[in-house]
């Protein structure tokens, strides 16, 4: 065998040539290698290769280097005008294909700013506040014998004492909404959000005061501070500053300020801000600002820098502990506080009694990604649409090179090209944007401030990011062809970058079955939410929640009277805190399990007339329901529901009965099992509850059971009882129906969301393939007159022009099935309701998207078939 | 060009090319010369750019010629001096001769 003479590394070598001048480089090659043989008689071969290399460094030297102006011919302007119009000449001649390439970007561009607004609002969210990396919310898991969860609000204590306590928290607001019915002279509205905090409040956010000083705003109990929108709708053109609102009809609360609105970013929402004292105030609630356990308030710290996240929750949980260790060892229940950064809140946090408004990670992931997939959808249909063209500009390539052009210039030429066609296309999608923003502004209820320097470069990267993937390929290839093979006339594109073309395409499929699975299991499990059995009747259902207001309570049963009088108002009922929809408060009490002893526990609890069950459309499993003719229901009896007798351990719903609940003060006596019944999103499992009769006149909503049909009857009616009974109130109702829909808007607006995604992306891979048929029709002209003229048959015909792209389509179907079975699984798991993955999903999508496909192939197929041979054959 | 002044190291590398054979006339067969004549190391690439300098203000001619295995079969820039190198030379000779005509002979011989 023939030992290989040792050579000097190659990456050496090649540096040397790209730095030396050409008239040098031979010689000075000669003269290395020679050192480097010389070095090889007395020096290891390793020790001869680095020297080399150092060698090569060595003679870079001004003398020995290449001028770099003169390789490159040194004005390519004057071609410019040249370029375009040839540019512009090919546009012309291949206006279907132009108009493909052109419409896709545009559409996939105008998706992508859509995206990018949205996401940069979700992820903008909190980001305003100067201080927002050090401040914290405080939340909580709940830990007894039966049960476990999270919540993310906390005892109205921490927020009060801790910032005094604890030296590194600088400062500590909480946080509570709610709705109240506000009055100046002859105007009175409910109103919701609003908010009560601490006069911390101005000092750890930036929300801006438009009058008023922040250090004294809300000092006094009886103040309020409203939001310009507020202060018109009661104020008018007068200075409200000074004057005094009406609240719950019960208290004067004098407008020390106006506040502006807070940004749409903001996780926190209001219309007007009263503080916290006035809550205990109003509920008589003496003992609030000395609760440590339970949850009632969102507590937000503001630390100092030099704390971190786990020692401010070992201070709070050491704090606390101090504080209300002994009732929560006497109670055997424990509670474990946890800190969440303000900014992580709105995407990350999804906790019991958290803000409905919150968004979801997942959600800005799945959109990014399936931005991103559009857009290389549509940089792969310009790729495979110019490469596969490119045969008709071989001949330009091939004059240019014969006339001395470069390749780097031809480069320059072919990304221009695709730099101007991106840049139309971006012009055309911001225009589009513009367009749409305003309806995109109403389906999210967001505004957007979407214009600004991060969409400048957004759009900059967004098109330079477009003609780089889209045109850099084609380019090359096109740049690469030999003037002479080209010019010969020997030369065909059909071979070359097919495979890559056929893999675009099954890419670009894969991706359009995938989400066409997607959408098709998303609809079926919301579908199939909106039609489980909630365990209640949700037609023909109600709600009236008046706020507790005192001249309601005291007519509640003149009003029911008057409304179960007619014949189309089934019940009427009312309840406190008690409607399904807006979920259930939760309280600490003691039950007892089945060895006799009592264990402490935290319950969903809700309060309820007589007849409320009926009125809802509960069932009764087993016992009996409150009765009126019991005198004791009113003080004992408790109902509970199945989900309390499996989370206790009972057994049975029989077993339940007879079971006692209670403090010390509470001595109740389960009598009655009734069905399950959600009253949180499907995605949670049904909660235990234990059901009482309402204490007095304590209610706040009333509850009305009607005939659907007769539903302008009843409008017409409550608002004559109404008027008649109760004039001083507004009248305000829901339908059980939309609240309930109101719950899954999210899920819904994704949904549809993605469903318009989807349906862009399909057009997308469509646009690339009908632009494929039709090269691959207009190639075989030719080849089609001949067989026709040899008596080939239409179909055959077909057959033969959309055999290849059919078949990519079918592989590329069948790529995605697998995919979208697991990930869809992934995302069913997320239910805890949940639809078993339906196995024909994926093979509808699949025939779908092949469907498609013959659609769009066809069209040209079969043009091409019908063309008269004579036509074809006639120039031969 | 700034004429025909001669720096010490660009007199000495033209002298020693004036010595040196045709074909030993090139950058190695120089460094070895002014090591075993001169008794002075130099790096290659000095002597390259001395010599592409010198180039320049039209001292020396090149060419290329001379290819060996050694070389990986790539031809040696192989140098001569021109008549203005030589007259170069020559004077640089004559302002020393005459500069040490000069010297009186007193201390050191």
């Amino acid at each position: 065998m023939e030992v290989k003479p040792p050579t000097p590394p190659r990456w050496a070598l090649w540096l040397l040539r790209w730095y030396c001048h050409p008239a040098w480089q031979e010689s000075l090659e000669g003269d290395l290698y020679e050192y480097f043989h010389q070095r090889l008689t007395h020096r290891s071969l390793r020790a001869a290769r680095w020297l080399f290399v150092w060698d090569v460094v060595r003679h870079c030297r001004p003398f020995l280097m290449r001028a770099p102006q003169q390789l490159f011919s040194p004005n390519r302007f004057p071609m410019l005008p040249n370029s375009i119009k040839i540019a512009w000449r090919h546009v012309r001649h291949h206006r279907v294909v132009s108009l493909l390439n052109g419409l896709g970007m545009l559409i996939s561009l105008a998706s992508a700013l859509f995206i990018f607004t949205w996401v940069r609002h979700e992820l903008s969210y909190d980001t305003f506040h100067q201080k927002a990396d050090r401040i914290y919310r405080i939340t909580n898991t709940f830990t007894s014998a039966s049960e476990s969860f999270t919540q993310a609000i906390s005892g109205p204590a921490l927020g009060k004492h801790l910032p005094e306590m604890l030296t590194p928290v600088e400062a500590g607001t909480r946080v509570v909404g709610s709705t109240a019915q506000l009055q100046y002279n002859d105007r009175r509205f409910f109103e919701r959000e609003i908010t009560a905090v601490d006069p911390a409040f101005f000092q750890i956010f930036d929300f801006e005061l438009i009058q008023g000083d922040t250090a004294t705003v809300l000092a006094e109990p009886q103040s309020i501070v409203l939001t310009p929108e507020l202060a018109t709708r009661y104020f008018g053109e007068e200075d409200p500053v000074g004057k005094t609102v009406r609240i719950h009809d019960a208290y004067d609360l004098k407008v020390t300020g106006i506040v502006a609105p807070a940004p749409a970013n903001s996780q926190i929402q209001f219309s007007a801000l009263l503080p916290m004292d006035f809550i205990k105030l109003a509920f008589n609630f003496e003992g609030m600002d000395d609760m440590w356990i339970g949850g009632m308030a969102n507590t937000y710290l503001l630390t100092d820098p030099n704390l971190s996240i786990l020692e401010l929750e070992d201070l709070v949980n050491n704090r606390v502990g101090e504080m209300s260790g002994e009732q929560q060892r006497a109670n055997n229940f424990a509670y474990t506080y946890h800190a969440q950064p303000l900014t992580s809140i709105h995407l990350e946090s999804n906790l019991r009694y958290d803000f409905s408004t919150n968004g979801s990670l997942q959600q800005v992931y799945v959109f990014g990604t399936v931005g991103f997939l559009i857009l290389l959808l549509a940089c792969i249909n310009y790729m495979n649409l110019a490469t596969a063209y490119s045969m008709r500009r071989a001949r330009e390539v091939g004059i240019k090179k014969t006339l001395g052009i470069m390749r780097g210039g031809l480069l320059l030429q072919f990304l221009a090209e695709s730099a101007l066609i991106s840049l139309i296309a971006l012009l055309g999608a911001l225009v589009l944007f513009n367009l749409l923003l305003p309806g995109f502004e109403r389906f999210t209820m967001t505004e957007f401030t979407p214009w600004g320097w991060p969409m400048v470069k957004f759009g900059l990267l967004l098109w330079v990011g477009m003609f780089l993937s889209a045109g850099l390929y084609p380019a090359l290839a096109l740049s690469r062809f030999k003037p002479v093979k080209v010019l010969k006339g020997s030369f065909s594109t059909s071979q070359e970058g097919r495979w890559l073309r056929r893999g675009l395409i099954v890419f670009q499929f894969t991706v359009t079955t995938f989400l066409l699975v997607a959408i098709l299991v998303a609809n079926r499990q919301l579908d199939f939410i909106g039609k489980t059995d909630l365990g209640f009747e949700r037609e023909g259902v109600l709600f009236i929640p008046f706020r507790g207001l005192a001249p309601v309570q005291e007519n509640y049963q003149a009003i029911k009277e008057s409304l179960e009088g007619e014949s189309y108002i089934t019940k009427v009922a009312a309840s406190q805190n008690s409607y399904l929809v807006m979920g259930l408060p939760n309280g600490i009490t003691t039950v007892e399990n089945t060895e006799g002893e009592f264990v402490s526990t935290s319950l969903y609890r809700m309060f309820v007339s007589y007849d409320f069950m009926e009125t809802m459309g509960i069932s009764l499993v087993e016992g009996r329901g409150f009765s009126r003719d019991i005198g004791t229901d009113t003080a004992q009896a408790v109902l509970v529901n199945e989900a309390a007798v499996r989370t206790f351990g009972w057994g049975t719903a029989a077993n339940a009965l007879g079971k006692r609940f209670g403090n010390a003060d509470e001595n109740k006596v389960v009598v009655g099992v009734v069905r399950d019944f959600h009253f949180e999103s499907l995605k949670m499992q049904v909660q235990p509850v234990w059901i009482h009769l309402l204490q007095g006149a304590a209610f706040d909503g009333i509850v009305v059971r009607y005939q659907p049909e007769e539903i302008d009857r009843v409008r017409r009616k409550l608002a004559d009882t109404w008027g008649a009974l109760v004039p001083e109130v507004p009248l305000d109702y829901t339908f059980l129906e939309d609240d309930l829909d109101r719950q899954y808007l999210a899920e819904n607006k994704f949904l549809s969301v993605f469903f318009c995604l989807s349906l862009i992306s399909a057009l997308i891979a469509c646009l690339g393939l009908f632009g494929m048929a039709a090269y691959v029709a207009q190639q075989r002209l030719k080849e089609l007159g001949i067989r026709k003229v040899l008596g080939a048959s239409l179909n055959q015909l077909l057959v033969m022009l959309s055999r290849e792209l059919i078949t990519l389509v079918i592989i590329a179907a069948i790529l995605a099935v697998p995919l979208s079975w697991y990930v869809m699984k992934q995302w069913l798991g997320g239910f805890a309701y949940a639809i078993a993955f339906p196995w024909w999903a994926p093979i509808l999508a699949a025939l779908l998207a092949t469907a498609i496909a013959c659609f769009t192939v066809w069209h040209h197929a079969y043009r091409a078939a019908r063309i008269n041979p004579t036509s074809l054959l006639r120039l031969e | 060009m700034k004429g025909t002044h001669l720096g010490e190291f660009e007199e000495l590398l033209l002298l020693t090319l004036a010595g040196l054979a045709e074909d030993e006339a090139y950058s190695i067969g120089l460094v070895e010369a002014l090591k075993e004549r001169a008794g002075r190391k130099v790096a290659g690439p000095v002597v390259h750019s001395t010599l592409a300098r010198l180039e320049q203000k039209g001292f020396v001619k090149s060419s290329l010629g001379g290819a060996t295995a050694e070389r990986g079969g790539r031809r040696k820039r192989l140098y001569a001096l021109s008549y203005a190198g030589y007259r170069a030379l020559e004077t640089a000779k004559q302002q020393r001769d005459a500069l040490w005509n000069f010297v009186p002979d007193k201390q050191w011989k």
